[in-house]
């Protein structure tokens, strides 16, 4: 059961509920545990995603404290896709009564490559299906709809957009400015825009006359990537605190997105600080700021 | 076979955006045969979209545009005409699909290499209309029509997207916790038409503002797109009439009653 909500009513716990975990099979390929990322998918490659839940009405009845005769539960399975942390579009949805005593509920979800793109987000939920007319507790789900357990899991589709592009260009022809034609990396992003997904959303080109840069990179040379992190951090978190309201609009940022992320990166650089103080460091002292963006840095990559 | 159309990544997107708005009366012709070099296509996974099929799609989107003002000398702009007869056409336009439709660098390339002077005329300079996201011209359009859809023969099928002001869309599809959803999208937006019918449509704003920040809390404890239709609707009526209450008590005290 996600746990984020405080739900104003019972709800179910695993002695109730078991789901195992899904399986994913991308297009011919042997099934596997479906873990947060897939390689190597495109447009033309069917998607195949597999769980049984397991519901004992019994003890599901129990914990909701409603008379098990009266007790009609669904389990609903919606598929959604697209860019973002929440998905674009929900592409799919499932709906199996549960009225077994012992409910074993198979889900064997085909996706087409073309109704997919970027994410797949499967969001598992029992609801109650009708309200309980006699027998209900005081906290007993009460409406029908009420979701009384629930489950998330998201799947990056990596073939096409990985998590922080980088791409190796000329930098003279890319920028056509001349002085920062000899820079070993430029980072792209967009500015002001807090609410975008941060997967995706920074650019980073590698400078193609910089060989023993890219060297470096390619070894994954501590030192050079513990560098080129604190830049992007750096560049992401001055930005931030810079704001002027950033200590208001950072709450209804969510997770996942670019401002939640750069605010995990000063509440580690800066744990328990206000926006304000660090704004202090970055304006008056520079130097200890770009040591501190140095510093996590490091952590961040370990 | 999915087709793969042109895509436009961030910062080409804005550079491009940039060139084209430093002069935009002098923006030359769109040519489908010589796309800008910072263009490119999903690597596998369909075939790349045809330059005569760019240019078919080019040429509807411009007649339904000329249809309303566009680049007709003493026409009045139409730009709410325009947005339903697009969005009509992009609901069934079969050769985007889903999966191309729901990304953002496709839909940048259709605002800053395909369609700069309709978005020009449509939006004038706002970057974020021509850049991919949910504000882009094109792109807010197609969503809309996507889940406005009262279905294949069904009666006054595209009507929604004549009867919802700018304001009602804009509650509806930038949360995507409501907005992704075609059934609770559908359903909201049908609720909308009954209660600006009860309420009046100038009244709808903080109406819908309110309700629609109930739906959204409402639906993380209940699955509001799984109760039956008619359950859906008379919720969502309550909704409606929890928020309009709301805003008359509001009222009531700004006004010192």
């Amino acid at each position: 059961m996600d746990r984020h909500i405080a739900f104003p009513f019972l709800t179910l716990t695993e002695s109730a509920v078991v789901s195992m975990p899904w399986t994913i099979t991308v297009g011919d390929n042997d099934p596997i545990k479906a873990g947060t990322f897939v390689h190597h998918w495109d447009s033309s490659t069917e998607v195949r995603l597999e769980r049984q839940v397991r519901v004992n009405r019994n003890a599901a009845a129990r914990e909701l404290e409603i008379d098990e005769r009266e007790l009609c539960v669904t389990l609903v399975c919606r598929v959604g896709t697209g860019q973002g942390r929440l998905p674009r579009l929900i592409v799919q949805r499932h709906e199996h009564p549960i009225e077994d005593p012992d409910s074993h509920i198979p889900l064997d979800l085909i996706l087409a490559g073309s109704q997919l793109s970027a994410v797949i987000d499967l969001r598992t939920e029992i609801i109650l299906s009708r309200r309980p007319v006699r027998t209900a507790g005081s906290l007993s789900p009460s409406r029908s709809g009420d979701k009384v357990w629930q489950d998330r899991h998201t799947i990056r589709l990596e073939g096409q957009d990985p998590r922080f592009p980088v791409q190796v260009v000329d930098l003279r022809k890319q920028l056509s400015e001349e002085n920062m034609a000899r820079a070993p990396w430029y980072l792209w992003w967009p500015r002001d825009d807090w609410e975008r997904d941060f997967h995706g959303s920074l650019q980073l080109f590698l400078n193609s006359s910089r060989l023993g840069f890219l060297r470096r990179i390619k070894e994954e040379d501590p030192h050079t990537l513990q560098l080129l992190m604190a830049d992007v951090m750096g560049q992401v978190c001055g930005r931030l605190v810079m704001e002027r309201d950033a200590d208001e609009r950072i709450p209804d940022w969510a997770a996942g997105t670019l401002g939640r992320q750069a605010a995990e990166w000063l509440k580690m650089g800066w744990p328990g600080k206000t926006i304000k103080h660090v704004r202090g460091v970055f304006e008056n002292e520079r130097g200890r700021f770009g040591a501190v963006m140095l510093s996590i840095a490091e952590l961040s990559a370990e | 076979m999915v087709t793969l159309f042109p895509r436009l990544l961030g910062k080409d997107a804005g550079k491009l955006l940039d060139d084209f708005l430093s002069r935009p009366r002098d923006w030359g012709e769109f040519r489908s045969t010589k796309l800008p070099d910072a263009v490119c296509y999903a690597a596998t996974g369909g075939s790349r979209v045809r330059a005569g099929q760019l240019e078919d799609l080019r040429g509807k989107i411009l007649s339904i545009a000329g249809h309303c003002g566009f680049h007709r000398d003493g026409m009045h702009d139409d730009h709410a005409e325009f947005d339903v007869r697009t969005a009509e056409f992009l609901g069934t336009y079969g050769l985007l699909s889903i999966g191309e439709a729901l990304r953002d660098d496709v839909w940048a390339f259709f605002g800053v290499v395909m369609f700069p002077d309709i978005v020009f005329w449509r939006f004038g300079s706002t970057r974020r209309r021509y850049l991919g996201g949910v504000r882009n011209a094109f792109q807010r359009l197609w969503i809309r029509a996507r889940l406005l859809d009262r279905g294949l023969g069904a009666a006054n099928r595209w009507q929604l997207l004549r009867d919802l002001t700018e304001d009602a869309f804009v509650q509806i599809f930038e949360r995507p916790s409501i907005g992704a959803d075609a059934i609770l999208a559908r359903e909201i937006a049908e609720a909308w038409v009954r209660a600006a019918a009860r309420y009046g449509q100038k009244r709808m704003e903080p109406i819908m503002r309110g309700a629609t920040l109930r739906v959204r809390i409402w639906n993380e404890i209940t699955a509001l797109s799984s109760l039956p239709s008619k359950e859906i609707k008379r919720t969502l009526n309550n909704i409606f009439d929890a928020a309009a209450q709301h805003q008359a008590s509001k009222n009531k005290l700004r006004s010192g009653e």
